[in-house]
């Protein structure tokens, strides 16, 4: 059983989103163990080690993941709420990372359970800085649940 | 019309009962007439009053009259119907007192169960008894009483009477009482009282007490037409003493003689003559109506010795038949006025339901003859009947061959339960073939028992309402059908400015950050211009995002709520100003805003409003040394609050008013002023979600005025100023 740990799962269709976020992070050097899968059906296979990751250890869980709404296969919401429905990552931090201003998908990600919610900015700096602060909050200040759990 | 109706119902059901009384009185009449009926208790003033009609010819009657003995007729009640003048003579009182007293008033108190017994008695049983009456006098008469009920079916239960007086009898057995020894005097009274009983029995018959007590005038007469005898009953009915009238021609004392006679010659030609009617002429001129009746008598031998004759008095006979022809009359008359009401209130009904189109028909159940007035036969298209009679069936085949069950079954149910029914249904117009919608009311009218006699009702052509109101039925439909297609395609742009949210905004990003990426990562390979290029595309690029952003801001803005709340309109458009204004410190403006009363709205949506109109003042005045901005407050029109934000910078030309609250409209280029063209729109869409109204005034290079109102919700909304429908991008 493959038991690399990962610190950020980051779930993008688009790759240019998901480079530029990369980029940012090893800027910052916050990039050493990451995971990025494009749909939302990888996301959940990656935590639950199944399909393609079954091999995976499922208590082996990221420390934070970077989850975007309008994804193919499930949509953004519908991996929140699956994450959100089994015991092993019902705690797991979910961070939206999204171009979506909409009020609705704001209000329904909080009530599925989200710890975040971030509006890409279209401006890089404001971008970069973003995810950042964002790598910075969850990889090294936030104190994370998961590894509690799996020891 | 349900009252016109209940009316007409009414004045129908009392014409019937005016009928029925008219036929009951006829028949009365009749029976008086022919002698079936012989007292009449007619309720005069409130008073009963007995007529006694001696119009029925019963001989026995004569004797009746004529005995000394009291003979009573009594009905169940107790009530007298009829007394002989003997009975009268018993007790001391006129016969007309007696008849129509209550019998139990002349029966001393310890005989009343008696009475009682007697009337309670079975028909055709007869009963004797001893009786103590109670004349006016105060005293106390014994009589011996014969009684029994009328068998009859038509006076049954009426009790009959033949009271025997005691008196005298009972006087000379006391005498004899007093001679006869003590032991005896029972035994012979006892004796005597049988004996005397059947003496007084025997004396009823005795002719001249027959006569003399008859009320009758009674006479006899030689075949000559003298009077040979009389009793005292003729004496008074022609004011003469019997010394006068015997041996006198009989038909003197008629007015008519020649008539007279010629009743008397009947008598010995056919042996007798029956109620002929005469009038004896008293010698006071006092005309008495008689009927006349004879027969001959004979002697011994046979031979025919003269007539007996009885005149009959039928005055209170004549005067009950005129007072039933009275009432009689009075009844016709109100039977005719009652007739001519309906007739009034019919023509009423007809008059207003001429003026309104409507049909009247009526259906008499009995017959099965319906009646059509001229409207029901128009509304038909059928000519009308001289007569209006149709028969059911030119009904039925008129009605639409699908709705013909439905309503022969309501009809049924009106007749047999519900009493009243309201229908639709389509009827084929005879005159053109074309179908027309009915609108029926019907009523059924109850006779005795409750059962329906008749059957009334209404039509009314509706068609014309029918197809308008189908008409607006189908706009309804129209609208919703609108109404649902807009509520999809609002749906649809929720779907659209989602997807541009989310879509839109990724190669923006992807461009700016992918020149950052060239600037940062080639910067040795890059020359000044190189740099200043992609500077330019990221400036573009960033641009787009603002676009984007304040457009799915406009958007949004279509769907949100406006939550009122009270906004001090002052104090915010300072902030606003102030807030503006920090990020440009070189900038200087003279800054005056008035004292602006609060307003009703949602706070955000109207912050929006001044940091639009504040900041494009700002953005306006940029290049003025002086710049100038002034805020405040104006009455409009309809005495409204005008908000105004003034300045004195770049203006507009008024030609282009029109276009400077559309979307991307914009009247400077992005060089001289930077912008999307949306800060108006956005403006004018949260002014027109709050009732309000805005609009724009300047002059290039003199400055804009912007001013708009917010109408409070609490107050009718300024006549004339309808505020726009509500839009949705």
């Amino acid at each position: 059983m493959n038991n690399e740990s990962t610190d950020i799962l980051i779930v993008e269709d688009n790759q240019n989103d998901a480079l530029l976020t990369i980029r940012s992070l090893k800027q910052h050097n916050l990039a050493s163990s990451l995971v990025h899968v494009t749909d939302g059906q990888a996301a959940v296979d990656y935590l639950f080690a199944k399909g393609a990751y079954s091999e995976r250890n499922p208590l082996n869980l990221p420390k934070v993941v970077l989850l975007d709404l309008k994804l193919p296969k499930l949509n953004g919401l519908e991996v929140l709420s699956l994450i959100r429905a089994d015991g092993r990552t019902k705690i797991l931090p979910v961070v939206i990372l999204t171009s979506s201003q909409e009020e609705s998908d704001l209000i329904e990600s909080y009530k599925l359970g989200a710890n975040s919610y971030i509006v890409k900015p279209v401006e890089f700096e404001n971008f970069s800085k973003a995810i950042h602060e964002v790598g910075l909050y969850w990889l090294l200040l936030n104190k994370p649940p998961v590894r509690a759990i799996s020891q | 019309m349900i009252a016109q109706d209940t009316s007409e119902a009414e004045c129908l059901a009392e014409n019937r009962e005016l009928r029925a009384r008219l036929t009951e009185a006829e028949q009365e009449l009749d029976a008086i007439r022919s002698g079936g009926v012989d007292a009449l208790v007619v309720p005069v003033n409130g008073d009963k009053r007995v007529f006694t009609l001696k119009g029925a010819d019963h001989a026995y009657r004569i004797l009746i009259e004529a005995m000394q003995q009291g003979a009573l007729i009594a009905n169940a009640e107790g009530l007298v119907l009829y007394a002989n003048r003997s009975m009268a003579s018993m007790l001391n009182a006129p016969l007309e007192k007696v008849i129509g007293s209550v019998i139990s008033d002349w029966i001393a108190p310890q005989n009343q169960a008696f009475l009682n017994e007697l009337l309670r008695l079975d028909s055709g049983v007869k009963h004797d008894g001893e009786l103590l009456l109670t004349p006016t006098d105060g005293t106390q008469l014994p009589t011996f009483v014969s009684a029994g009920k009328l068998d009859l079916s038509r006076e049954s239960g009426q009790l009959w009477m033949v009271v025997s007086d005691l008196s005298e009898v009972i006087e000379r057995k006391k005498r004899d009482s007093a001679t006869l020894a003590q032991g005896l005097v029972k035994e012979a009274q006892e004796d005597a009282d049988k004996k005397l009983t059947a003496a007084a029995h025997q004396s009823a018959s005795y002719m001249r007490s027959l006569i003399e007590a008859s009320l009758d005038p009674l006479v006899t007469i030689s075949t000559e037409g003298k009077i040979t005898d009389v009793n005292e009953a003729s004496a008074k009915i022609t004011g003469r003493t019997r010394a006068e009238l015997i041996g006198t021609d009989f038909s003197a004392y008629f007015t008519d003689p020649e008539a007279a006679r010629k009743g008397h010659e009947r008598v010995f030609a056919e042996g007798f003559v029956q109620d002929y009617p005469l009038s004896i002429r008293r010698a006071d001129g006092h005309v008495t109506d008689v009927l006349y009746n004879a027969s001959l008598y004979r002697d011994e031998q046979g031979r025919v010795q003269g007539a007996f004759a009885a005149a009959r008095d039928i005055t209170a006979r004549k005067r009950a038949e005129a007072e039933i022809l009275k009432l009689n009359a009075e009844l016709e008359k109100r039977v005719e006025e009652r007739t001519k009401a309906l007739a009034a209130s019919q023509e009423r009904l007809r008059l207003a339901a001429e003026a309104a189109d409507i049909g009247f028909w009526d259906w008499d159940l009995e017959s099965n003859i319906v009646r059509w007035d001229k409207l029901m036969f128009a509304i038909y298209g059928m000519p009308p009947s001289d007569d209006g009679l149709i028969r059911y069936k030119d009904w039925t085949s008129h009605v639409h061959p699908d709705d013909v069950a439905e309503q022969e079954a309501s009809l049924r149910d009106t007749i047999v339960k519900a009493g009243r029914n309201q229908r639709e249904f389509r009827i084929i117009r005879d005159s053109d073939d074309k179908t027309r919608t009915i609108r029926a009311s019907d009523a059924a009218i109850r006779g005795e028992g409750g059962k329906a006699t008749h059957v009334v009702g209404i039509n009314l052509d509706v068609t014309e309402t029918f197809e308008r109101l189908e008409e607006i039925r189908k706009l309804n439909a129209s609208l919703k059908n609108r109404a649902a297609e807009l509520e999809t395609s609002v749906k649809e742009l929720d779907a659209f400015s989602y997807s541009v949210s989310h879509d839109l905004r990724a190669p923006l990003r992807a461009i700016d950050g992918f020149s950052r990426i060239v600037e940062e990562d080639y910067t040795p390979k890059l020359d000044d211009e190189g740099r200043r290029l992609i500077g330019v595309i990221r400036g573009e690029a960033q641009r787009m995002g603002r676009l984007i952003d304040d457009l799915l801001t406009f958007s949004r803005l279509g769907r949100q709520k406006v939550e009122s709340g009270r906004i001090d309109m002052e104090a915010m458009a300072r902030k606003v100003f102030e807030e503006l204004t920090a990020v440009e410190p070189g900038h200087v403006i003279q800054f005056n805003l008035q004292s602006i009363p609060p307003a009703f709205g949602s706070e955000a949506m109207i912050r929006q409003v001044w940091v639009n109109l504040i900041g494009n003042a700002v953005k306006f005045t940029g290049k003025r040394e002086r710049a100038e901005i002034e805020i405040g407050v104006e009455p409009g029109e309809a005495g409204e609050q005008v908000y105004f934000v003034r300045d004195n910078g770049a203006g507009f030309d008024m030609r282009y008013a029109d276009k400077l609250f559309g979307v991307f409209q914009r009247l400077h280029t992005h060089e001289e002023f930077p912008g999307t063209g949306v800060g108006l729109a956005l403006v004018q869409r949260i002014v027109h979600r709050h009732g309000g109204r805005v609009w724009g005034e300047g002059e290039i290079e003199k400055g804009a005025t912007f001013r708009f109102t917010i109408p409070d919700p609490g107050k009718e909304p300024a006549s004339g100023q309808q505020p726009p429908p509500t839009q949705t991008l």
